[in-house]
C-alpha cells in the first residue's frame, strides 16, 4: 500500500503580535525588535505556512543591528507557555547561515495556548538582549 | 462487529431534534481539526514500512505465540482485537505482571514517540521491546530468528521481503536464550551478532507494516464532522448530549489542551499526578527516564538498524528537550476507540470513564511530586450533568473496527486464533 | 483514604522505621562529621562553635573568634578538626582541645586561594576542599602543600561545589551544588562519574550540598528536595532515598527540612544536620527503599528563597524550588501576587541560584543578581493598573541579560542614579545596570558587606548607603545623612548574633534582622534602639531564621520569615500586622475577629 499523508485542516494560527512589523508577503514573514532597540530581528517560516501547534517547522533569522556594525555574537531561539511553566519539548538547532541569518530546525510549539516566543542575540561584549514575540494557537 | 456505543443509540433517540443552533468558529475549528483520520506518517526508517508482503508476515508475527519464551504469549495476548487491540486490564500481565496499562493499538502509528515512556521513537522498534521483555514474551532474538528460519511458511515470507535469512541452525554459534545482556550472547561473534540482530529488526519492520493498518475506523463524531465541512451540520449524529460535550471539550473544560488533533493526543508528555498504582512501589520516571532508554537503544530511529538515519524523523529524538517536567510524565493516550479501553490511566488507575472525568473534575487524591506538575490542571468544577455530557462525547469517539481480515491471524501460516 | 494519604503514610511509617533519634535545639548547626571514637562533631555556622559528642557529656569548642560562618567540617586520621572557614574564605585545624594548629587558603583566585570554601575533607593520602566561590575542588597534602585542583570536565565546570568527601579508594565525591549533580573524581582529576541532573526523581537534585562515603555508599544531602540520597559508590546508581518533608516545617522527627549535611558514624549510623530546624537527626542504615516523591503540597511552593526586594510598591522574593521569582502588589487589603516567572537552566537568561534583586515599577525594571550563572538579569515589568490586579505570567518580559566577571552573594541598592552592586566575596561596591558591572564606587567597606541600603541623591549630592558588614556586626553610614554627628559613622550591633539584612525607614532609621537570634531590631542612625521584636516559633509575629528584611512606601516592615516559608508584616513599632505567602494571608483583623486564637501554624 502507498502510504498518503492526508493533511488534515491546518488549524489557524493567532498571531497577536504587539509592536511588530510585517517585512514580506509570506504568511509569517515577521519582524521583531530586542526591548532595547538594538537589534532588528526578522524571521519566517520555511516553507511559508501558517504557526500550527504540533507540528515541527523550520525558520529563518536574520539580524539587524541598529547601534553599530558588530555582528551578534550568538544567536538563540526559544519558546515558553507563561501559563503552563513549560516550554517546547524540542531543542532547536540554530545553524548560522551567514553574518547576520540563522537557520532554525526542529521548532515546535506543541500545545494550543500562548505562545512566547524569544529571540536572543548576544553582542560582542557577552550581553544578551531578548526581543519576545507572543503567538496564540488554537 | 461494531463497537457499540451508547451515544449510537442516544442519537438515534434525539435524530428528530437535533439543534441547529450556530456554533462558535472557535469550536468548529476545533472539530473540524479532530477529523478524519489520515492515513499513518510515512515512515522513512522502515523500508517496508508499507509492503503488503511486509504487512502479511508482520501480521502472522503480530498473533504467533511462539515468540515468546514459553510459546504461549502473543502480541495479541495483549492487544486483543476483541478489546479494541487492548486487555481489558489494570495492568499488563504478559508472562509476568506488568507496570503500565496496555494502550489500544489502534492509531499506533500516528505515535511520534513509543510506549508509555517514549523510551521507542519507531514503531518497527517499539514491536522488538515486547518479545525480549521478560514480564511480556521472555523470548531471545537468536530463538526468534531461528524459529522463523525454522517454520517453512514465515521463512518464505520473511525471504520474499527481506532476502535469506541467516543460517542460526547450529546452537553452539546461535545459543538458545541468546541476546543481549545474556553470556550466550556476549559468546556469539560481532558477525553472527549482526545476523541475528538484522534479521530481528526486520521482524520487527514487518510487525510495524501490519500495525500500520490498524486505523481508528470511523466514528459518529467523525460522520459529524463531516456533515459540519460539507456545510450540512446533522448534530442528530452526535445527539445533543454529546454535541454539549463536545463544546466543553472543546472550550471550557479544556481538554484540547491536550487531547487535540486527529488521535486527540498531542503525542506528547504530561504529569497530571495520577495517584500511583502501589505507593510503595518507587514513581514511574516516565519520559525523563523513557528518553534516555532511547538514547541508549540500539534501535533508534538514527542508529545502525534504521533505514533512514539522516532523515528528519531521526533527528527528533537527538533533538528532543527533557526537562524537570518530564520526570512522571505520561504519553497523552488517544482518545479514539477510548469507549472500549477501560480501565484507564498509566496504570488502570480508573475503572471507568466517569471516574477520569472525576478526576479531572476536582483533583482529589492527586500526587504534585514537584513544581513541574501540568500547571494549568486545575479542577473543573463541572455539574453532573456536565460530566454526563463530557462522557457522552467521548463515547462518540468509538469507529468501526479493523476489516476482519486483520483481526485474525493471516491464512497459511498454520497460526490458530489467540 | 486517598491513594496520596495512603504514600504520605507509608512515607512516615518508612521513616519512622529509619530514624532513631533527634537532638533538637542545636541552633546555627549547619555541618556534622563522625569522630574516630564514634561520636558526632557539630558546627555553628552562626558562632563557629564546634561540639565533639552529644548532650551533656559533649566537648563544646569555642572557635568563634577564630571562625567566621564556617560551614563545614571534618576529622583527619590524626585527629586533628579541620573547618571549613567559609566567611574568612579559608580552611583552619585544630587539635581536638580546640587548639589552633594552622590554617590555608585565604581570599583570592589563585591556585591555593580560596572563596567561600563550603567544605573540607581529608583522606588517607590528601585533603581536598570545596572552594566553593571559584567553581573547584582543590587538593593539598596533608602537609599543608596545595596539590592542585580540579575545575570539572573540559568544556563541563562545576558551578559552586557545597560538599567534598573522599572514599576509601581515594575517589573524590564532590556535591557539584549549582550545577545539580554529584560529580567523582580520580584522584589526578579523571570525571568517573557524573550523577544527576535538576529534578526530584531518585537519582535526580536540586542543590545537593553536604556529602559522605562509606562502605560502597555515598550518602548525599539533597537540599532543595528536602532528603537523603544513597548512591552507589561503583555504579553511582541511586539505590535509596528518605526524608522529603511533606506539609509544613517543624513537621517532625524522621522528616527532613532542607538537610545541609550528613555523616555516617562508625556504626554505620547516619546524622544529617538540618540549619532550619536547628537539629540533627539520626538515622539507622537500613529502611525504606527509594520513596515516592512526596505530594507537593502548597506550603513547599511557598519556600521563598533568602531575597526579597522592593520599590515601596511592590514586593519581589523568588522560590529556589521554582526557580521563579514572584512579585506582590503590597497596596492591597492584603499582598496580591501578580506574576511568577523564570526559567531554571544556565543558558542567559535562565535562573540558577538568585544571591540579589532590585524592583523599580515605575521605572519598568527589575533586577536580579544570578550567583550561580555569573550574570544580571533585568526585565521590563508591565504590572496592571492599580485597580485591576490580576495575575499575569506574562508581567515581566527578560530584556537583558549580562554576564558579570565572577558573583556571588551580595546585596542590590537603587540609588536613583542607578544599581549599586555590594560584592560580599570581594568586599567591593560596584555601579550595575542591564549590560553588566561598570566602575567601582569608592565605598570604604569593611570584610564582610551582606546589605546595603541607599538613599536616592538630594539636589546633585552623592547618594548616602548603610551598609551592614556581618563580619564585624556594624552597619556603616555613608555620605551625609542628617542630622548626624561627625561621630556616629556607624550602628554597632554587637549584641546580634548573626545579622543578615537591613532595610531603611522613611525616617531614616533601619531595620535589621538576625537570623540566628529569630529577631528584628530598628535603630536610629545615632545608634539608639527604637524597637526589637520576634522570637523562635511559627505563630504570626514569631520568626523562624528570618533571612532578609525590606521597607514599602507605607513604612510597613516585611520580613522573609525563611524557615517559616511567609513573610510577616510589621509596624516600626514591631506590631504584627499580616502574614502572608504566594496564596494566603493572615492579617491582624482576621485575627482578632477569629474565634480561635493564632492560627500562626498554618501553612501559606
Amino acid at each position: 500500500m502507498q502510504s498518503t499523508h492526508a493533511v488534515p485542516p491546518l488549524l489557524a494560527a493567532t498571531l497577536l503580535i504587539s509592536g511588530c512589523v510585517s517585512t514580506g508577503p509570506g504568511t509569517t514573514h515577521r519582524s521583531t525588535m530586542t526591548e532595547d532597540g538594538r537589534y532588528r530581528i526578522n524571521w519566517h517560516i520555511t516553507p511559508d505556512a501558517p504557526l500550527t501547534p504540533n507540528e515541527y517547522f523550520e525558520m529563518i533569522v536574520t539580524i539587524e543591528n541598529r547601534q553599530g556594525d558588530a555582528p551578534p555574537q550568538e544567536f538563540r531561539f526559544d519558546a515558553t507557555m507563561p501559563a503552563h511553566r513549560h516550554g517546547m519539548n524540542t531543542l532547536v538547532t540554530a545553524t548560522r547561515t551567514g553574518e547576520t541569518s540563522w537557520r532554525l530546525q526542529d521548532v515546535n510549539l506543541h500545545m494550543p495556548g500562548e505562545w512566547v516566543m524569544t529571540f536572543d542575540v548576544t553582542d560582542e561584549r557577552g550581553v544578551m538582549h531578548r526581543a519576545s514575540e507572543t503567538v496564540t494557537l488554537e | 462487529m461494531k463497537y457499540t456505543t451508547t451515544a449510537s443509540l442516544a442519537a438515534t433517540l434525539l435524530a428528530m431534534q437535533a439543534s441547529a443552533s450556530a456554533m462558535p468558529p472557535p469550536i468548529k475549528r476545533a472539530a473540524l481539526s479532530a477529523s478524519p483520520v489520515p492515513q499513518p506518517p510515512e515512515n522513512p526508517t522502515n523500508r517496508v514500512a508499507d509492503d503488503p508482503a511486509a504487512q502479511q508476515l508482520g501480521q502472522a508475527l503480530f498473533f504467533d505465540p511462539n515468540l515468546s519464551s514459553t510459546r504461549d504469549v502473543s502480541c495479541a495476548t495483549c492487544h486483543d482485537p476483541a478489546r479494541a487491540f487492548g486487555d481489558g486490564k489494570a495492568v499488563a500481565e504478559g508472562l509476568q505482571t506488568g507496570t503500565v496499562n496496555t494502550p489500544t493499538i489502534l492509531g499506533t502509528a500516528h505515535h511520534r514517540w513509543l510506549f508509555l515512556d517514549g523510551r521507542a521513537d519507531t514503531l518497527w522498534s517499539q514491536a522488538l521491546g515486547p518479545i525480549e521483555n521478560d514480564l511480556e514474551m521472555g523470548g531471545a532474538r537468536t530463538d526468534v530468528v531461528r524459529y522463523v528460519a525454522s517454520t517453512p511458511h514465515l521463512a518464505r515470507a520473511f525471504t520474499e521481503v527481506f532476502g535469506s535469512l541467516p543460517d542460526v541452525s547450529d546452537e553452539a554459534r546461535f545459543p538458545e536464550g541468546a541476546r543481549p545482556g545474556t553470556p550466550q550472547w556476549d559468546a556469539m561473534t560481532e558477525q553472527d551478532r549482526a545476523a541475528v540482530t538484522r534479521s530481528f529488526v526486520n521482524l520487527g519492520k514487518s510487525i510495524e507494516a501490519y500495525e500500520r493498518l490498524l486505523q481508528p475506523g470511523e466514528s459518529d463524531f467523525d460522520r459529524w464532522v463531516a456533515s459540519i465541512r460539507n456545510e450540512a451540520r446533522d448534530d442528530s449524529i452526535l445527539g445533543e448530549a454529546a454535541v454539549r460535550g463536545f463544546t466543553l471539550f472543546a472550550g471550557d473544560a479544556g481538554c484540547m489542551r491536550c487531547h487535540f488533533g486527529p488521535m486527540l493526543s498531542d503525542l506528547e508528555f504530561h504529569d497530571l499526578g495520577i495517584p500511583p498504582r502501589d505507593p510503595a512501589a518507587p514513581p514511574m520516571q516516565g519520559r525523563g527516564g523513557g528518553y534516555s532508554k532511547l538514547r541508549a537503544s540500539e534501535f533508534r530511529a538514527d542508529g545502525p538498524w534504521s533505514d533512514a538515519a539522516e532523515s528528519s524523523k531521526a533527528r527528533r529524538a537527538a533533538a528532543a528537550r527533557i526537562g524537570p517536567e518530564h520526570w512522571g510524565a505520561i504519553r497523552t493516550p488517544t482518545l479514539r476507540n477510548v469507549a472500549h479501553t477501560a480501565p484507564y490511566m498509566h496504570a488502570g488507575q480508573f475503572a471507568t470513564l466517569s471516574e477520569v472525568l472525576q478526576f479531572y473534575n476536582t483533583l482529589d487524591g492527586q500526587v504534585r511530586r514537584h513544581s513541574h506538575a501540568e500547571a494549568v490542571l486545575v479542577p473543573l468544577n463541572l455539574s453532573d450533568a456536565q460530566l454526563a455530557d463530557l462522557e457522552t462525547f467521548v463515547r462518540t469517539l468509538s469507529g468501526d473496527p479493523p476489516a476482519d481480515a486483520l483481526r485474525h491471524p493471516p491464512e497459511g501460516f498454520g497460526i490458530s486464533e489467540p | 483514604m486517598p491513594s496520596a494519604l495512603v504514600a504520605i503514610a507509608f512515607m512516615l511509617l518508612a521513616d519512622m522505621d529509619r530514624w532513631i533519634a533527634t537532638e533538637p535545639d542545636l541552633g546555627g548547626v549547619c555541618a556534622v562529621a563522625a569522630l574516630s571514637d564514634g561520636r558526632v562533631a557539630t558546627l555553628n555556622g552562626d558562632s563557629g562553635v564546634v561540639r565533639l559528642g552529644s548532650g551533656e557529656s559533649a566537648t563544646t569548642l569555642d572557635l568563634s573568634r577564630t571562625l567566621h560562618q564556617p560551614r563545614g567540617l571534618t576529622q583527619s586520621g590524626d585527629g586533628r578538626i579541620f573547618v571549613a572557614d567559609t566567611g574568612n574564605h579559608r580552611v583552619m585545624y585544630f587539635t581536638s582541645d580546640g587548639a589552633m594548629l594552622g590554617g590555608f587558603g585565604g581570599r583570592g583566585t589563585e591556585g591555593y586561594r580560596m572563596v567561600s570554601p563550603h567544605d573540607v575533607a581529608v583522606g588517607a593520602k590528601f585533603a581536598a576542599v570545596a572552594d566553593t566561590g571559584n567553581d573547584r575542588v582543590q587538593l593539598y597534602q596533608h602537609g599543608g602543600s596545595y596539590l592542585g585542583s580540579i575545575d570539572g570536565a573540559p568544556g563541563d565546570p562545576m558551578r559552586q561545589p557545597e560538599g567534598i568527601a573522599i572514599d576509601a579508594h581515594n575517589r573524590i565525591w564532590v556535591a557539584d551544588t549549582h550545577n545539580h549533580r554529584v560529580l567523582c573524581f580520580s584522584p589526578s582529576g579523571e570525571v568517573i562519574h557524573r550523577i544527576g541532573t535538576w529534578g526530584n526523581f531518585p537519582g535526580q537534585f536540586m542543590e545537593p550540598s553536604g556529602i559522605d562515603a562509606s562502605d560502597g555508599h555515598i550518602l548525599v544531602t539533597d537540599r532543595l528536595n528536602h532528603r537523603v540520597q544513597v548512591l552507589d559508590a561503583t555504579t553511582g546508581a541511586a539505590i535509596e532515598s528518605w526524608g522529603m518533608h511533606s506539609f509544613v516545617p517543624r513537621q517532625g522527627e524522621g522528616r527532613v527540612h532542607y538537610p545541609a549535611d550528613v555523616a555516617i558514624l562508625q556504626n554505620g549510623d547516619i546524622v544529617v544536620a538540618e540549619p532550619f530546624e536547628e537539629r540533627i537527626q539520626r538515622f539507622g542504615t537500613t529502611g525504606a527503599a527509594i520513596e515516592s516523591p512526596a505530594q507537593m503540597p502548597p506550603g513547599v511552593q511557598s519556600h521563598f528563597g533568602p531575597v526579597a526586594a522592593t520599590d515601596g510598591r511592590f514586593f519581589c522574593t523568588w522560590e529556589p524550588e521554582l526557580r521563579a521569582i514572584h512579585v506582590f502588589d503590597l497596596d492591597r487589603r492584603t499582598p496580591v501576587r501578580l506574576s511568577t516567572f523564570g526559567t531554571p537552566g544556565t543558558a542567559a537568561g535562565q535562573l540558577g541560584n538568585l544571591s540579589a534583586m532590585a524592583i523599580d515599577a515605575a521605572a519598568g525594571r527589575l533586577w536580579a543578581v544570578d550567583a550561580t550563572n555569573a550574570r544580571i538579569h533585568e526585565w521590563t515589568l508591565t504590572p496592571p493598573p492599580p485597580d485591576q490586579p490580576r495575575f499575569d505570567p506574562t508581567m515581566a518580559t527578560l530584556t537583558r541579560s549580562a554576564p558579570l566577571p565572577q558573583a556571588g552573594p551580595g546585596d542590590l541598592a537603587l540609588t536613583g542614579e542607578g544599581l549599586v552592586f555590594l560584592d560580599r566575596n570581594r568586599a567591593e561596591a560596584w555601579t550595575m545596570s542591564g549590560e553588566g558591572r561598570h566602575r567601582p564606587i569608592g565605598l570604604d567597606l569593611l570584610r564582610d558587606p551582606v546589605a546595603a541600603v541607599a538613599v536616592p541623591s538630594e539636589t546633585g549630592q552623592r547618594p548616602r548607603f548603610a551598609v551592614l558588614d556581618a563580619r564585624e556586626k556594624v552597619i556603616q553610614l555613608h555620605g551625609t545623612w542628617p542630622g548626624l554627628s561627625s561621630e556616629a559613622r556607624s550602628i554597632a550591633l554587637s549584641s546580634l548574633e548573626d545579622p543578615v539584612d537591613l532595610a531603611r525607614l522613611s525616617d531614616d532609621s533601619v531595620v535589621v534582622v538576625d537570623r540566628a537570634a529569630h529577631r528584628c531590631h530598628r535603630f536610629s542612625i545615632d545608634g539608639t534602639e527604637l524597637a526589637s521584636w520576634g522570637e523562635r516559633g511559627t505563630a504570626h509575629g514569631q520568626l523562624w531564621r528570618p533571612a532578609a528584611v525590606v521597607v514599602d512606601h507605607h513604612d510597613r516592615i516585611i520580613v522573609l520569615d525563611h524557615g517559616n516559608h511567609r513573610a510577616q508584616m510589621f509596624s516600626p513599632d514591631g506590631t504584627w500586622m499580616m502574614t502572608f505567602g504566594t496564596g494566603r494571608a493572615w492579617t491582624s483583623d482576621q485575627e482578632r475577629q477569629a474565634a480561635s486564637p493564632a492560627a500562626g501554624t498554618k501553612d501559606q
